[in-house]
C-alpha cells in the first residue's frame, strides 16, 4: 500500500472516529447517523475507483450552510456555545473530506478533528468516550507519523520543482528505505505511543487542578440531564418519567464488617418534601426548612459526624460536630453509639457510594437513612438540614463523587413493612434490642412537646415563635378534603382496634397504625405507571384514594402521607432510588435512573420519648420488584461487566480532583517515609533485601552468576523462539502457504526462501509487490519498466513457479542458478556492470 | 574531489509544525483548566509526551549518521545533475524522514545569500534536496538530490545538511557536515538540426570523403612492388606477369569527416574601447555611458554563452557521428585542440569550453597545424540573433536550427505526469 493511500485512509478513519466520539459525547445518535454516513460516503465519492473531489464552489456552499447552521444553533441553544461550535467543526470536517486536499487541507482536517475531540472531552467523561479517545489517539499517532513522512517528501518535491528550470518535469523523490523499515516504523510508533501515554498518565496524576468552579453548567446541563429522580413531585401532570437504564450510582455495603452480597433492597434517600400545595398539586420543601440548611466544611479523608442532626433540632444540635480525630470509619462508627445512645444502635452500615454527579450547583448526596458520618476526598462542603436531614453538596464541576457513609442501625420495622435494612446475620438479641419500643403513654398536643422537651432536656424551641409553630405543625397538614381522607384512614384502622386523635403527638399504636395504612394501600391499590390523568377539578391524591385506586409510587406515598397527616401523624415524602439490583462482579448495588422512587417518612416516638423518622414504603413491593427485574444471560453479564468498568472509571478517572491528587501525593510521601523508617512495613523487607543485595552478591557470586546466566538464557531462548515463530508466520503469509499441509509447508518454506530474499532486495529499492499481485504479474511489470535491470527477477520468478507448482527439486544446479540470478539482481540494482538504471 | 576533512554540527529548531503543535497544546491546557475535564488533562499529558519524545528522538536520530557526497563526473547546464549521498547509520535507532540538502557559507546557519544561487551569474536556481524515508541501524543507503545547473564552469558544494523532524514535526534536528566537492558544469548542449549536421559532415578541406593514401582496403589507389607481409589477395598477377616482379595493388584508406572548429569570440572586444577622452583620463564616463556599456557587455556575454553552447553542441554531435574534431578559440585565452576522435578528447574540449573566461582578452591567433573548417560566431546582422556557423568556403553561412532540451522533455510519456499528479511514492 502506498504511503499516500495509507495516509488518506487513516485521515478518513480518524475523522470518522472524531465524529463518532463527539456524537456519543453529545448523545446524539441522529447526528452520528447523518454525519457518519456522509463521512463514509466521502471516501467512496473522492477516493473511490472513479472518485474525484467536488468542485470548490460546492464546498464553499456547504461551508455557508454550516455557518447558517451555527447561527441557528447559537440562537436556539442559548448558551450552548461549545455544542454549536462542535457541530460547526464537525460539518467543516465532513465537507473538507469532499474537497481537493493538499497538505495544508490535511493539516486543517487533523487540527479540526483534534478540536472536535477536545469539545467532546469537555462534554463527556464516560468510559466509552475515554476508550474512543484512546483509539483516536492511536490512530492519530500513526496518522501524524505518516503525515510527517509525506510532508517531508512533498517538501523535497516542491523544493526540487523550484530549483528546476521552467517546464522541466520533476518527479517525486523515490522513497529510499533500508531493510526492515516496516518493522522499525511499527516499533518506533508503538514506543512513541507508549511513552506518550505514560507521560500523559503522569501528567494526569500530578498536574494540579483548579479550585475554582470549572464547569460551564449551561454547556452541559442538557447533555447530562438526568431523568428519574426529581427533588419535587408534581402530581397534576403526566406520569413521571421512568428514566433510562443508565446506572448513576453504585453502593457497596458492609454490615458488621461483612460485605453485603446482594438480595437486599435499599431506599436511597435524595430529596425530602414536607409540604403539599393543593393549588398546583405539588410536593415541595418548606421555605423555612430550607433556611435552616447548614453548611459543613469537610476535610479530605476525615469523617464528618451528623449524629446530632437526627434528634429533634435543639440549640446544642445546631452546631455540626466534625470529628477531626476520627479519620477511620471504624472509629467513627464507634462514636455513633456514644452520640446516639438514645437510638439503641446495635451496629452500623458502611456504604461506599460512587455517584455520577450532575452539573448543578447543588446536588443531593444520596445516602441511607440515617447517615451519621460522611467521608470523602472530593466533597469540600456538605449541607445538612436539622429538620429533614437532607444532605446536599456542591460538586464544583466534579462529574463523579465518591464518598463513604455510615448509617446508624436504629430503626427496625415490623415484618409486614418494606424492609429498610434486611439483615439475616444479625443476632437475635440485637434484633430485640433494636426493636423500637413504642412509648406507652400517649402525650397530648397540649403537654407533649414542652413536657417531653423538659423531660429530655434537649428539645426546646429554636426558631422563635413562628418556628415553634413550625415545630408543632411540621409535616402535619393536609389541605385537601382532610375530613374525607381522615374518615378513610379511620375506616382502615378502626376495624383493627386502633384509634388515634388528631391532636395527639404520639400514641403507642402509631407504628401499628402506620403499618395498617401502608398494608391497606399495598393490598387494595394497584401499582400502575400509566395512570390516567385526574380531572382538573379533582386533586390527584383524592382521585387516587377514592376513585382510581391505582397509580405510581408518588401517588402511593402521597396517599399514605395524606391519611397519616389527617390523623395527626407527621409524615413527609422522600424521593430517591429503590436499589435492589446487585452487581456481583463489582460487589455493589447498582442504581439506575429508572430506579427512581418515592416513599414516606413518619415521625414516631420511641420508648425513651425520643422522636425519630421512620421510612415506610406503601408501594406494592412485588410490582416494583417486577419493574426492576434484572435480566439473566450473557447480555446481562456483559452489562454488569461494562457497568463495573464504568464505575471503576468514575472512581479512578472522573472523580480525580485536587483533593485526590493531594491525598495521593501525601500517601506516597508517607509510605516512602514509613518504608524508610519502619522495617515492619511491607516495603521494609524489600528495601532491606535491596540493601543487602551487594553483600549477598559478594558472598554468593558463583551461584548468582549461574542463575543470571540461566535466566538470561531462558529469556533469550524465549525471545528467539518467539522471533522464529513470527518470522516463520510472516514467510508463510508472504508465500501464501498457510493452507498447505505441514510437511509440504516446511519443505517449501525452505526451498522458496530465495524468492523472499529477492522480494526483500527489491523492497529495499522501493519496489514492493502488492498483496493482490501475482508473482508473475509483479515480475512482468518490473521487466516492462526496465528489461535489462529486472531480467533476473523474471528468471527467479520462473524458478519460483517451477518449485512451487511444478514440484521440481531444489538441486545443486538449480541452486547455483538461483544464486547467480540473485547476484545479478544485486548488481543491477546497484547499477554495476553498466546496466542502466 | 573530496574534501580533506569534515566538521559536524548539530542544532535543533522549531518549525511551523512545532508552533501549531504548541498552540494546540496550549489550547488543550486552557480547556482543561477551564473545564477541569479529566480526559483533557490526560490529552495535555499526551501532548507534553509528544514534545519530550520529539526531543529525545531528534537528539538521538542524527547523532551517529555518517554522510559522504558522491559527485557526478560532470554536469550540463539545464540538465538534471544528480548528487548522490552515501549515508551510514552507526547508531542503534532507525532514522525516518531525513532530508538531505546542500548549504553554503560560513557560520552554523551559513550566510543566507551565499552560494551558487547568488553567484553572478547564478549557477543554481535552488538547493538540491534529497529524501531518505528510512535508514535502519547499522545500514547504508544512498540518497539522490537532483539539481539543475544554470551556468557553465566549476560549481562548488561545501556543506551537506541533514535534517529530520520526525516524529511529530515539533522539533527539527539539523546536522551540517562540511565537505567540499566541485563539479564541472559543461555548457548547455542543444540538439543539432539533422540537415545541418549532414552538411557539416560533407566538409573536408578538399571536399573529399576519403583519404587518398594507400594502406586501406577501400578502392584502387595504385600499384607498388610487393613487400613482405602483403596479402596474397592484393597481388596483381597480371602486372606481375608483365613485370616479372611481384606487384601489389594498393587500396585507398577511409577518410572520416573532419571538423576544425573555430570559436570566434573577438566580437567581445569589438567597440569595447572607451572614448579617447575617458581612456586618457580627461573625464570620467557619464552615468549613461556606463549604463550603455554595461548593457552592451551583458548582451555580449549572453551572446558569448550562446556561442560556447553552440560550439559544445557541435562537438558533442560531431563526436556521436564519428567526426574527428578540433577546437580553436579566437579572442579569449584557450588551448588549441588538434582534430581527433575520442571520448577523452571530447571531454577535454568541453572542459576547455566550460572554463572559458570571457573576461580575458587574447589578440594573437594561436599557431595552427590545420585550417579551421567551421567557425562559430554571433549573428552578424543583429547582436540578439542566434549564433551562426560559417564554413570557410562561405557556402555554409546559416543560422543553425536548435532544439531546446526542454522541448524534448515535454515529449515525455504522459504516464509520468499522471504519477506525479497522484503523488505516488511507494
Amino acid at each position: 500500500m502506498s504511503l499516500i493511500f495509507l495516509f488518506r485512509k487513516l485521515v478518513t478513519i480518524q475523522v470518522l472516529l472524531g465524529v463518532g466520539a463527539f456524537c456519543m459525547a453529545e448523545r446524539n445518535p441522529g447526528l452520528l447517523l447523518v454525519a457518519g454516513s456522509l463521512g463514509l460516503l466521502a471516501w467512496h465519492v473522492v477516493e473511490g475507483p472513479s472518485g474525484k473531489p467536488l468542485k470548490q464552489w460546492m464546498i464553499t456552499l456547504g461551508v455557508l450552510a454550516s455557518v447558517i447552521w451555527l447561527v441557528f444553533d447559537l440562537y436556539y441553544q442559548r448558551g450552548q456555545v461549545m455544542l454549536a461550535m462542535g457541530h460547526f467543526v464537525l460539518w467543516l470536517q465532513v465537507l473538507m473530506l469532499y474537497g481537493r486536499k493538499s497538505n495544508r487541507e490535511y493539516a486543517q482536517i487533523l487540527v479540526l478533528s483534534l478540536l472536535l475531540m477536545i469539545a467532546g472531552s469537555m462534554l463527556s467523561d464516560s468510559m466509552l468516550f475515554g476508550v474512543m479517545l484512546v483509539i483516536y489517539c492511536i490512530f492519530a499517532l500513526f496518522t501524524v507519523l505518516i503525515f510527517q513522512l509525506k510532508t517531508t517528501s512533498d517538501m523535497v518535491l516542491d523544493k526540487n520543482k523550484t530549483a528546476a528550470p521552467k517546464g522541466t518535469l520533476v518527479i517525486r523523490p523515490k522513497a529510499v528505505v533500508t531493510r526492515g523499515h516496516r518493522w522499525h516504523f511499527r516499533i518506533t510508533a508503538t514506543g512513541v505511543g507508549l511513552i506518550c501515554a505514560t507521560i500523559g498518565a503522569v501528567v494526569f496524576l500530578l498536574m494540579p487542578r483548579s479550585d475554582r468552579l470549572r464547569q460551564n453548567s449551561a454547556l452541559t446541563s442538557q447533555i447530562n440531564q438526568q431523568v428519574g429522580f426529581s427533588d419535587e413531585i408534581r402530581l397534576g401532570g403526566p406520569p413521571p418519567a421512568t428514566g433510562s437504564r443508565e446506572a448513576i450510582l453504585s453502593m457497596s455495603i458492609r454490615r458488621n464488617h461483612q460485605v453485603d452480597t446482594g438480595g437486599s433492597t435499599w431506599l436511597v434517600r435524595g430529596a425530602v418534601l414536607d409540604q403539599y400545595s393543593a393549588k398546583d398539586t405539588t410536593w415541595y420543601r418548606h421555605s423555612m426548612v430550607k433556611s435552616a440548611d447548614r453548611s459543613i466544611e469537610m476535610a479530605p479523608g476525615i469523617a464528618a459526624n451528623f449524629s446530632e442532626f437526627f434528634t429533634q433540632p435543639s440549640d446544642e444540635a445546631t452546631a455540626p460536630n466534625t470529628n477531626a480525630n476520627a479519620d477511620d470509619t471504624s472509629q467513627a462508627s464507634d462514636e455513633i453509639d456514644q452520640t446516639t445512645s438514645s437510638r439503641r444502635d446495635a451496629g452500623s452500615i458502611h456504604a461506599s457510594i460512587t455517584l455520577r454527579a450532575g452539573q448543578n450547583e447543588s446536588t443531593p448526596l444520596f445516602t441511607l437513612y440515617p447517615t451519621t458520618h460522611l467521608t470523602s476526598t472530593h466533597i469540600k462542603f456538605a449541607t445538612i438540614n436539622p429538620w429533614d436531614q437532607r444532605l446536599m453538596t456542591d460538586p464544583e464541576g466534579n462529574r463523579a463523587l465518591v464518598y463513604d457513609i455510615i448509617a446508624a442501625r436504629t430503626i427496625h420495622t415490623a415484618p409486614s413493612e418494606r424492609v429498610l435494612w434486611p439483615d439475616a446475620s444479625l443476632p437475635e438479641d440485637a434484633d430485640e434490642q433494636n426493636t423500637p419500643k413504642v412509648q406507652a403513654n400517649a402525650d397530648t398536643l397540649a403537654n407533649s412537646p414542652y413536657a417531653s422537651s423538659r423531660r429530655s432536656g434537649q428539645r426546646r424551641a429554636r426558631f422563635g415563635d413562628a418556628k415553634n409553630m413550625l415545630t408543632l405543625t411540621y409535616a402535619r397538614d393536609w389541605p385537601v378534603q382532610p375530613e374525607r381522607v381522615r374518615r378513610l384512614a379511620r375506616s382502615v384502622i378502626e376495624p383493627l382496634g386502633l384509634t388515634r386523635q388528631i391532636d395527639e403527638l404520639s400514641t403507642p399504636d402509631d407504628l401499628e397504625i402506620v403499618q395498617a395504612l401502608a398494608d391497606f394501600l399495598r393490598e387494595e391499590f394497584s401499582y400502575d405507571l400509566t395512570n390516567p390523568p385526574s380531572p382538573k377539578s379533582t386533586d390527584p391524591v383524592i382521585q387516587f384514594l377514592f376513585n382510581d385506586r391505582r397509580g405510581h409510587c408518588e401517588l402511593f406515598a402521597s396517599g399514605l402521607a395524606a391519611m397519616l397527616r389527617t390523623i395527626g401523624l407527621p409524615t413527609r415524602l422522600v424521593t430517591g432510588y429503590y436499589g435492589s439490583e446487585y452487581n456481583a462482579i463489582g460487589g455493589y448495588y447498582v442504581i439506575r435512573q429508572s430506579h427512581a422512587h418515592a416513599w414516606c417518612e413518619v415521625r414516631l416516638t420511641d420508648a425513651d420519648g425520643q422522636m425519630y423518622w421512620q421510612p415506610i414504603d406503601a408501594t406494592p413491593p412485588a410490582a416494583v420488584n417486577a419493574e426492576h427485574s434484572v435480566g439473566t444471560g450473557w447480555f446481562a453479564a456483559m452489562r454488569s461487566l461494562y457497568e463495573h468498568a464504568e464505575f471503576a472509571w468514575l472512581r479512578s478517572v472522573v472523580s480525580y480532583d485536587q483533593q485526590t491528587r493531594d491525598q495521593m501525593i501525601t500517601d506516597v510521601r508517607t509510605r516512602v517515609a514509613k518504608a524508610q523508617d519502619d522495617p515492619e512495613s511491607w516495603y521494609g523487607p524489600i528495601l532491606d533485601w535491596l540493601k543487602k543485595l551487594p553483600d549477598m552478591w559478594r558472598y554468593d557470586r558463583i551461584s548468582g552468576s549461574i542463575a543470571a546466566v540461566i535466566s538470561l538464557g531462558i529469556v533469550l531462548g524465549m525471545a528467539s523462539l518467539i522471533r522464529i515463530l513470527i518470522v516463520r508466520r510472516r514467510r508463510l503469509t508472504a508465500l501464501q502457504l498457510t493452507h498447505m499441509p505441514g510437511t509440504d509447508r516446511r519443505r517449501l518454506i525452505k526451498q522458496l526462501r530465495f524468492y523472499l530474499i529477492m522480494l526483500d532486495k527489491l523492497d529495499r529499492h522501493g519496489y514492493v509487490r502488492p498483496s493482490w499481485q501475482t508473482p508473475f504479474g509483479f515480475a512482468e511489470e518490473l521487466a516492462n519498466d526496465n528489461p535489462f535491470r529486472f531480467d533476473p527477477v523474471i528468471a527467479l520468478t520462473e524458478q519460483f513457479y517451477e518449485i512451487r507448482f511444478g514440484h521440481r527439486p531444489l538441486d545443486g544446479p538449480r541452486l547455483q542458478r538461483i544464486k547467480a540470478h540473485l547476484q545479478q539482481l544485486d548488481n543491477n540494482l546497484l547499477g554495476r556492470d553498466g546496466v542502466k538504471k | 574531489m573530496k574534501s580533506p576533512a569534515t566538521r559536524v554540527k548539530l542544532r535543533t529548531d522549531i518549525g511551523p509544525g512545532g508552533v501549531v503543535y504548541l498552540v494546540i497544546a496550549g489550547l488543550i491546557l486552557a480547556a482543561s483548566y477551564y473545564t477541569q475535564a479529566p480526559l483533557l488533562f490526560w490529552a495535555f499529558g499526551l501532548m507534553i509526551g509528544g514534545v519530550l519524545v520529539s526531543m529525545v528522538l531528534s537528539w538521538q536520530m542524527l547523532r551517529k549518521i555518517e554522510v559522504q557526497r558522491l559527485m557526478p563526473s560532470h554536469g550540463v547546464v539545464g540538465q538534471m545533475t544528480v548528487l548522490r549521498y552515501r549515508l551510514v547509520n552507526r547508531g542503534m535507532f532507525p532514522v525516518f524522514g531525513m532530508m538531505v540538502s546542500e548549504t553554503w557559507g560560513k557560520g552554523f546557519r551559513g550566510w543566507r545569500r551565499f552560494g551558487p544561487m547568488y553567484d553572478d551569474p547564478a549557477r543554481l536556481k535552488g538547493r538540491p534536496h534529497g529524501w531518505v524515508m528510512h535508514l535502519g541501524p547499522h545500514q547504508t543507503a544512498q540518497a539522490e538530490a537532483p539539481c539543475w545547473p544554470c551556468h557553465r564552469g566549476h560549481m562548488r558544494f561545501e556543506r551537506i545538511m541533514l535534517s529530520t523532524s520526525f516524529p511529530f514535526g515539533v522539533l527539527r534536528r539539523v546536522m551540517v557536515v562540511d565537505q567540499i566537492n566541485t563539479v564541472l558544469v559543461y555548457p548547455r548542449l542543444y540538439r543539432m538540426d539533422r540537415g545541418m549536421v549532414n552538411r557539416l559532415s560533407t566538409i573536408d578541406p578538399l571536399g573529399r570523403k576519403r583519404l587518398e593514401k594507400g594502406g586501406g582496403n577501400e578502392e584502387f589507389f595504385g600499384l607498388r612492388p610487393y613487400r613482405e607481409g602483403d596479402s596474397m589477395k592484393l597481388i596483381d598477377w597480371k602486372q606481375t606477369a608483365k613485370r616479372s616482379n611481384l606487384v601489389t595493388r594498393e587500396m585507398t584508406q577511409p577518410c572520416p569527416p573532419r571538423v576544425m572548429l573555430a570559436v570566434d569570440m573577438r566580437f567581445l572586444w569589438d567597440g569595447s574601447e572607451e572614448p579617447a577622452s575617458v581612456t586618457t583620463g580627461l573625464r570620467k564616463p557619464s552615468r549613461k555611458e556606463k549604463k550603455i556599456r554595461q548593457k552592451q557587455l551583458e548582451t555580449k556575454h549572453e551572446q558569448a554563452e550562446l556561442v560556447i553552447s553552440l560550439a559544445s553542441s557541435v562537438i558533442c554531435d560531431a563526436y556521436l557521428r564519428g567526426f574527428q574534431i578540433g577546437l580553436l578559440v579566437l579572442g579569449v585565452p584557450s588551448a588549441v585542440f588538434p582534430m581527433h576522435h575520442s571520448l577523452p578528447h571530447r571531454m577535454r574540449m568541453l572542459e576547455s569550453l566550460s572554463m572559458l573566461d570571457v573576461t580575458q582578452r587574447r589578440d594573437d591567433i594561436p599557431g595552427l597545424t590545420e585550417e579551421p573548417t567551421v567557425m562559430v560566431r554571433p549573428g552578424a546582422d543583429n547582436m540578439h540573433a542566434r549564433p551562426m556557423i560559417i564554413g570557410t568556403d562561405h557556402l555554409l553561412a546559416t543560422k543553425p536550427a536548435l532544439i531546446e532540451p526542454g522541448q524534448l522533455l515535454q515529449r515525455q510519456p504522459k504516464v509520468a505526469s499522471r504519477r506525479e499528479e497522484l503523488g505516488e511514492t511507494a
